[in-house]
């Protein structure tokens, strides 16, 4: 069973916040503390993983990413500095990194293996192709036609056709709630450049939706 | 809808998703309501965010990744072998520290001193290898005296006697004994006393009359040629 972070509380840490049990558990080790390494693999890797999820769309190779991540907790634990951010951002911050180093890498990888040079992800999605956008159907069933889907089912698909950078941004703000600030921190960019790829992120996502027929603003009953 | 466009409305519509969220510092909140009252086109853009919000936290991602302990042990396996090649390099920048500390002990040396220690060391190196190269002279020697010769000390071809000398006989006796009658001693005494000789000529009168000589000389008790020697 998965854990939510702060759940196993001992008597050293009871009575402590989230943020402050983060804080000890890095503490203990980057004193190389085994037992806090892996009560911090089970705590955290949940919500960090099915982010990388994000990216990467494969199972197989978020365990690559966050196989690094660990590595770096492990190695780097002690440079931490609460005064710079909270500790999920700083955490977000590596799991992005790491996550972008193996779907750039895992790209390489499928276009050394492919003669065609149709631009790939790293789960082999051409998420920015524009012909694929024509042609593609839903995850659950082909047959289905767009107007027939739910509310849900719609955005969904359409959100899976932006690039990994569109959907990590909208991950970051609408799942993870950062302010700007925090996203631009974890994802290494300056604020401008964050509210701009949210922006964009949007706007793609209506183009995909207008070429389904579908009146992105009207979704839902539209806006009251 | 047909609204202008204004640089503050770019600016506020970059903040909607923030202010869906509830994540935007006060001033910024207060600035997007105001805006959104006079704003249909914002507020499209507030709706189409609502519903992305809705479905993000739905996604199908959500949930489709779990940590295990199998990945948890590959892990800290992983860490081990690191901290394994970690440590050997450690040793090795360790030694390498060492080896500059030595040499920078080195050149800290005067010259002179330090020449003076180079020529002395290859002169003890030098020293070393001519010991070493050639023997010493008294190791060729043998460390020990005794009555017999030091040529080979048996020769099957030659007679031997049996001899008991008495107790009272002194080695300077012994000594003159031998010499005169041209013999060694091979081996004795047995238990009983008995030594055995070799005598230098084989012919046999001569090695009678040695027998006949040695019988009568008054500090032998016992003299015997051993029958079958020669045939030995």
């Amino acid at each position: 069973m998965v854990r939510d972070p702060g759940q196993r509380k001992d008597s050293i840490t009871a009575g402590l916040s989230n943020e402050e049990l983060g804080i000890t558990l890095l503490q203990r080790i980057a004193a190389k503390d085994k037992q806090a390494f892996e009560q911090f693999y089970f705590d955290y890797t949940p919500r960090i993983g099915n982010f990388m999820m994000k990216i990467l769309k494969s199972p197989e190779l978020v365990d690559e990413a966050i196989n690094d991540f660990m590595m770096v907790i492990w190695q780097n634990a002690g440079h931490f500095d609460a005064d710079q951010g909270k500790l999920s951002t700083w955490l977000f911050g590596i799991a992005h990194n790491k996550a972008l180093k193996v779907w750039e890498r895992q790209r390489r990888y499928n276009r050394e293996e492919s003669s065609d040079q149709t631009v790939l992800d790293a789960a082999g999605n051409d998420w920015d192709d524009e012909s694929a956008e024509e042609t593609a159907t839903g995850p659950d069933n082909p047959e289905r036609t767009v107007l027939g889907w739910e509310l849900g089912d719609i955005l969904v698909w359409a959100m899976a056709r932006l690039s990994p950078e569109h959907q990590v941004v909208l991950d970051l703000v609408f799942n993870q709630h950062y302010n700007y600030e925090e996203v631009a921190a974890i994802t290494d960019c300056p604020v401008n450049t964050v509210k701009t790829r949210v922006f964009h992120a949007r706007k793609k996502l209506a183009e995909i939706l207008k070429k389904r027929g579908i009146n992105p603003y009207e979704l839902n009953g539209g806006p009251t | 809808m047909s609204q202008p466009i204004t640089p503050e409305h770019d600016e506020i519509a970059e903040l909607l998703p923030w202010y869906i969220t509830d994540t935007l510092n006060s001033p910024e909140k207060s600035r997007v309501s105001r805006h959104l009252e006079t704003c249909p086109l914002c507020r499209q853009e507030l709706h189409l965010y609502r519903q992305l919000e809705t479905t993000n936290q739905v996604s199908v991602a959500d949930g489709s990744w779990k940590p295990s302990a199998g990945q948890f042990a590959a892990i800290m396996q992983g860490i081990d072998e690191l901290e394994l090649k970690e440590q050997a390099k450690t040793v090795l920048k360790k030694e390498n520290q060492n080896r500059a500390n030595r040499w920078n002990w080195f050149k800290t040396i005067p010259k002179p001193v330090f020449w003076f220690m180079a020529l002395e060391t290859g002169a003890l190196a030098t020293l070393m290898m001519v010991l070493v190269s050639q023997p010493l002279p008294y190791l060729a020697q043998p460390g020990f005296e005794t009555l017999s010769n030091a040529s080979p000390a048996v020769n099957h071809d030659l007679p031997r006697l049996h001899i008991v000398f008495s107790h009272d006989i002194t080695e300077q006796e012994i000594r003159a004994l031998l010499l005169k009658s041209g013999a060694q001693l091979i081996s004795g005494p047995s238990t009983l006393g008995v030594y055995t000789l070799q005598l230098a000529v084989q012919d046999k009168n001569t090695v009678q009359q040695t027998v006949t000589e040695l019988r009568t000389a008054p500090k032998i008790k016992f003299v015997e040629e051993i029958q079958g020697a020669l045939t030995q």
